[in-house]
């Protein structure tokens, strides 16, 4: 049912006025395609908030609408600013990076730095070049001289530098190798992150970010159809490796999802409200071995369910 | 103090947006006007130099003597009109500036990347607007003026070594000055003048998906003839004809730019020209 319904991202119990991204049937359509339908966020500050779709999913209209980048409907409130009539003052304490790419090609790197220095308030220019010096990067390169992966590390050094309250990424890592994808998150969480700013983060690589996230938000067809707080999610699904003889009984705990492994199946449970937390679950234990599900199974659990 | 601080940075902002049009905008901000103006010079000693010596040495000796004890302002008409194929090139450097200026962004994708920062699109256009107005204009003075200097130097130098007694020099620097002050003024002028044709190419520069300038010259066009068929007037064309010729743009005292400056079909234009910049920021803003 929940698959087929829209859920609310509400990712706290309580209302929070304290709130970094608020919104209430926020509405995008391109012609007669509805990109965004109606979504409600309620995302708390200090977050860092994973936000999963797939291809098409509204992901990237979302992050765009929450940055004023495109107009919407309904009501958004980003750090205290509507987007879509303040983006100027919303950027001076938020920041975006839509894709590894997007730098300007003709500029040299040093000229990139001076660009923001010149029009960034909470620039920190000294705090870039820190950053900078710790990599192969020669400032007088133009960036379209620079690899995919070093104008990434450019770009998150802009980034790093910025004093700013919300950072939104859209597929930040996006045709990056494993290296530089993992050290873009590293230096993210050890030399931007204090638990003050809050992130949101679109990407295909779940797996990738999992450990990094408070909260997480899948997205299908323009619809949030889940949302929880991570620690929630341990509390809320199980998976556990069937043996062939207890498919039967494990068919009729009506699972959420099944997946064929080597020697048996892994099935994907939702507990009921009262089996969550340190409730009773001896009767999933009795099927098989017990564990906590990935992102990426609940991501196709939910949204598989949700694409049928 | 926050309105204290406030001074400094919006100055530090513009000096970083204008500096973005000339990083982005090298070779056509700065390398252009220095091929253009160098291109000139060289043709003209070139086929100066095609005459036989001595009608070079006749030629250089009647201008030094027509120039001697001439008052600059009396022969500055003369040479601000020689000069006027200058504002031809300056609005050809602008119109190809203005049709990339908001579409190239947006084909490399960096408008993302310009857009994640505080700049309203107000100022991100205004700053187009401004660079086309007075730093295009601006640029190409610097460097025609650069070029004239070492023309001048160039071809005392040249007279010299064959004999001819430079009487005028002093005469022809001066003019060459104010000819050249006015040639400027002129471009500020023309710019001005033709603010309508700027904000109807950043129109097209901030939406259209391929080839502004051509969307730009053709839906001009094509209002044209719907004017021509339905109403069987030529208001467009008339007032294009009107601003067209760069010889309309050229103006020689002080008196004559304020007239212009203050004149309606100025005014007008201004207004027209601010409402499609106007435009254009709103298509900037809906080109997602």
């Amino acid at each position: 049912m929940e698959n087929t319904q829209q859920e609310s991202a509400k990712l706290d119990a309580k209302w929070r006025p304290e709130s970094a991204i608020k919104a209430r049937n926020l509405c995008k359509s391109y012609g007669s395609f509805r990109a965004l339908d109606g979504i409600d966020l309620d995302i708390p500050r200090g977050a860092i908030c994973g936000l999963i779709g797939p291809n098409g999913a509204g992901k990237t209209t979302a992050l765009k609408s929450l940055v004023g980048l495109c107009d919407s409907d309904g009501e958004l409130s980003v750090i205290g600013h509507d987007p879509r009539v303040a983006r100027a003052s919303l950027m001076q304490d938020a920041c975006f990076i839509a894709d590894v790419g997007v730098l300007p090609k003709s500029l040299r790197c040093i000229d990139v730095l001076a660009y923001v220095d010149d029009v960034h308030p909470k620039f920190n220019r000294a705090k870039a070049l820190r950053f900078l010096a710790t990599t192969d990067i020669d400032l007088k390169n133009r960036v379209k001289t620079l690899s995919k992966g070093m104008v990434t590390q450019l770009h998150l050094a802009l980034v790093m530098a910025l004093d700013v309250e919300l950072l939104i990424f859209d597929e930040p890592t996006l045709g990056l190798d494993i290296i530089y994808r993992q050290e873009f998150y590293d230096r993210l969480l050890t030399q931007f992150y204090d638990g003050s700013q809050t992130i949101v983060i679109s990407t295909h690589q779940v797996e990738e970010i999992e450990s990094l996230l408070s909260h997480l938000i899948f997205i299908s067809h323009g619809k949030i159809v889940f949302s929880t707080e991570m620690e929630a999610l341990q509390q809320r699904f199980v998976e556990v490796a069937v043996a062939a003889e207890n498919y039967a009984a494990a068919d009729g705990l009506k699972p959420i999802y099944t997946r064929a492994t080597l020697g048996g199946k892994d099935y994907l449970f939702e507990l009921e409200e009262g089996e969550r937390g340190v409730g009773d679950r001896s009767r999933y234990e009795r099927l098989g071995r017990v564990s906590t599900p990935s992102v990426a199974d609940v991501f196709v659990a939910k949204l598989g369910a949700s694409h049928g | 103090m926050d309105n204290l601080a406030a001074g400094p940075r919006t100055i530090r902002r513009w000096r970083g947006l204008l500096l973005r049009e000339i990083r982005e905008n090298r070779s056509l901000l700065l390398y252009a006007p220095c091929l253009l103006v160098l291109v000139a010079i060289l043709l003209g000693m070139r086929l100066f130099t095609l005459l036989p010596l001595e009608r070079q040495k006749a030629g250089l000796e009647l201008l030094f003597n027509r120039f001697e004890g001439l008052n600059a302002s009396d022969v500055a008409p003369l040479l601000t009109s020689a000069g006027a194929l200058n504002l031809l090139f300056i609005i050809g450097i602008a119109t190809s500036y203005l049709a990339s200026s908001l579409y190239a962004d947006r084909k490399e994708q960096s408008y993302f990347f310009w857009q994640s920062m505080p700049i309203s699109d107000r100022s991100t256009i205004l700053s187009k607007v401004v660079t086309a107005v007075v730093m295009i204009p601006g640029i190409y003075m610097g460097v025609l003026a650069a070029g004239s200097l070492m023309l001048i130097i160039g071809v005392a130098g040249y007279s010299f070594s064959l004999g001819v007694e430079l009487n005028g020099l002093q005469e022809l620097f001066a003019a060459m000055l104010v000819a050249l002050g006015f040639i400027g003024l002129s471009a500020f002028i023309a710019m001005l003048w033709l603010l309508p044709a700027v904000g109807w190419v950043l129109l097209f520069s901030a939406y259209a998906s391929r080839v502004p300038l051509l969307w730009a010259i053709g839906v001009l066009v094509a209002l044209s003839l719907l004017e021509e068929i339905v109403l069987g007037s030529n208001t467009i064309d008339t007032w294009i004809a009107s601003r067209s010729s760069p010889w309309q743009y050229l103006v020689f005292s002080f008196e004559d730019m304020a007239a212009r400056l203050l004149s309606y079909d100025m005014l007008f234009g201004a207004a027209l020209g601010a409402m499609l910049i106007t435009g254009a920021t709103l298509m900037r803003r809906f080109a997602d």
